[in-house]
């Protein structure tokens, strides 16, 4: 498919499910309420869906940001956030920093961000040592993961007043969240995805091998450093203020490229498509769970969880990337 | 004060003797023997310490909920054997505690069983609903040679109930809540002490969910839907840390408006023992009807419900 159609078909199917989201809850809403301006219809959209959807929207155009620059950065189709330690790692420092000041830590972002640096480092540092292939760079990612997730049970067993808050956000999800996670969230997104955007150029160079690079005058070693450091940001900011949400940051380039033609695959076009789509998943998830019929509904986190699963498995599997 | 009202309990109704060895069928359906009159009794809930603190019983040990035993017993809780939180209580510590009588929960602790037997007899017990308070009270005096006591303190809460139910003015709307970080849920009217309500007069809009288990009748909760239901009343539990002053649906509520929201002690999370289950009520009866009700005399200020301010 050309480009354009498929990133009007994508930003139609975001708009969909951002209209979905907005209309759907345990509060009757009419168009003409929300239209109206005033009173609880109009209040309940502007004050508790809007910025719900909009952490939601946010989180999945940065995760799939945070997905396609690893794989850029790293030459591996297996690139993801969660895959490569850096939820893992930001679900940690996050951890650390709510058991410190349970109350609304002024930056909730910063200790998610410093986690996921740790982590990514971590997995490149044991991923290079084999020369960054698919299968070291997720075994690396899967040890350094448990490490993470050992640091965060432990913090979570030792804060026993906190065990349900801590767990509940580990979930991964966006109930109940506010205006206020939505502007700890957006500055880093909205920085790391101009920047991702401004860079677009070298990260078409840098899908070529370094020494290919190095012959257009890119410092490759430098550029991928500095990638997968917005990478890391990119992941690290959602994963904060939603709790770890897996697979989008693997999926959505994926998908994206299996979208467009071979030839329509600059990251000019493929980094804004990724991030339609990852929002598009990450609304349609909160939706689902909010319109289930359910006493306790499975959080987003939950639900993409274990679609993610199911096609990271049907991925994998048809494209060779991984033979164990 | 609390240390007096069991004074005045144990003179006022003496532990008639019982002959051991007794038999208690528990709520596993399995029958316990219990050798010898009770000593050293290890209560793995705050119910089961609440029933010794009650007898006037010592209490060997406890566990914590949350972090925390409980307080709300006064100083019959002061310095007992810690014995872990009550859903993963400390097996070491109990071996080595000397115990001679294990009171415990079926839903946390029966999965157990084996592993408390070959330390001291073990009884579990529900410990969810107000029957199963009553039950569990009448198992738990048997077990430790008090079965008059026992009925005595159903009895005296009987009346006590019905003393309330006829003062209390009714018509008003309540809901309880837990806020773990951004994640919020309420209870349906199957458990303690949304029970409480109606003896009240008052109504818990959730309403009771028909075939739930009562461990699990909770409803997660969105703010907006907390906005429609608009309670009279909002009873918060101690895990909340602030996250209802992040959210802007709760300075339109009614009872944020009207200085209505409570955050209550732990007695409220576990409420099914005799103590904590006169004191919820009564604190309730006074939270809800402030003007007809005074609040229960012999509640630790520790854990007396705070109002809590939303400021928008």
């Amino acid at each position: 498919m050309r480009a354009r159609p498929a990133a009007a078909g994508l930003a139609f199917c975001a708009v969909g499910c951002l209209c979905w989201n907005l209309t759907t809850g345990a509060v009757p809403v009419r168009l003409a309420d929300m239209l109206a301006g005033g009173g609880d219809a109009a209040f309940v959209v502007r004050e508790l869906r809007l910025p719900r959807a909009l952490v939601a929207l946010v989180s999945g155009a940065a995760l799939a940001l945070s997905g396609a620059l690893i794989q850029t950065a790293v030459r591996n189709p297996l690139g993801d956030p969660g895959l490569t330690g850096v939820s893992a790692g930001a679900a940690a420092g996050v951890t650390l920093s709510l058991s410190l000041a349970p109350v609304a830590a002024p930056t909730p972002v910063l200790p998610g961000i410093l986690g996921g640096f740790l982590a990514g480092a971590l997995t490149l540092a044991i991923a290079r040592r084999t020369g960054l292939s698919a299968i070291s760079l997720i075994l690396a990612g899967l040890a350094v993961s448990i490490f993470f997730l050992a640091v965060t049970s432990v913090v979570t067993i030792l804060n026993r007043d906190l065990t349900q808050t801590l767990f509940f956000w580990q979930i991964g999800g966006f109930i109940n969240r506010t205006w206020g996670d939505f502007h700890h969230l957006w500055p880093w997104c909205l920085g790391g995805g101009l920047l991702a955007l401004a860079i677009a150029p070298v990260l078409d160079a840098l899908t070529l091998d370094d020494t290919t690079a190095r012959a257009v005058g890119l410092n490759a070693h430098a550029w991928r450093a500095f990638v997968g450091a917005l990478a890391v940001i990119l992941a690290a900011a959602p994963t904060a203020i939603a709790g770890p949400i897996a697979f989008v940051g693997f999926l959505s380039p994926h998908l994206t490229r299996r979208m467009i033609d071979a030839a329509a695959r600059r990251h000019v076009v493929l980094l804004p498509m990724s991030a339609l789509l990852g929002a598009t998943l990450t609304l349609l998830a909160d939706t689902v769970s909010r319109a289930l019929p359910l006493d306790r509904s499975p959080p987003a986190g939950v639900l993409i969880a274990i679609l993610g699963g199911l096609a990271f498995l049907l991925l994998t599997r048809r494209s060779g990337a991984v033979r164990l | 004060m609390l240390r007096s009202f069991l004074v005045v309990l144990a003179l006022t109704a003496p532990a008639a003797a019982q002959d051991f060895p007794v038999t208690v069928t528990d709520d596993r359906g399995q029958s316990v023997t219990v050798a010898e009159r009770p000593r050293n009794v290890a209560a793995l809930s705050m119910a089961a310490a609440d029933m010794l603190a009650a007898l006037g019983r010592p209490i060997l040990g406890v566990t914590s909920f949350q972090g925390a035993g409980p307080v709300y017993l006064g100083e019959a809780s002061d310095g007992v054997l810690d014995l872990g939180e009550f859903d993963s209580p400390n097996l070491e510590i109990l071996a080595l505690s000397d115990a001679d009588l294990i009171l415990g929960m079926t839903r946390y602790h029966a999965p157990y069983a084996d592993e408390f037997e070959d330390i001291a007899p073990f009884i579990a017990l529900d410990l969810f609903t107000l029957e199963d308070a009553s039950r569990n009270i009448e198992q738990m005096g048997a077990a430790l040679g008090a079965p008059q006591d026992a009925t005595a303190l159903n009895i005296a809460f009987e009346q006590r109930a019905s003393q309330l139910r006829e003062a209390a003015p009714g018509g008003v709307t309540v809901v309880f809540l837990w806020a773990f970080g951004e994640m919020l849920f309420a209870y349906h009217d199957n458990l303690l002490p949304a029970e409480f309500l109606p003896i009240l007069g008052a109504t818990n809009p959730l309403g009771f969910q028909e075939g739930a288990d009562p461990a699990d009748a909770f409803k997660m909760m969105e703010t907006e839907e907390i906005l429609a239901i608009d309670p009279d009343v909002l009873i918060v539990y101690a895990s909340h840390g602030g996250e209802l002053q992040a959210n802007p649906a709760f300075a339109r509520l009614s009872a944020v408006q009207n200085g209505r929201v409570y955050e209550v002690g732990q007695q409220y999370a576990q409420a099914t023992g005799p103590i904590a289950r006169r004191m919820v009520l009564e604190e309730l009866a006074h939270l809800l009807y402030p003007d007809t009700f005074a609040p229960p005399a012999d509640l630790p200020a520790a854990s007396r419900a705070k109002q809590i301010e939303i400021v928008p």
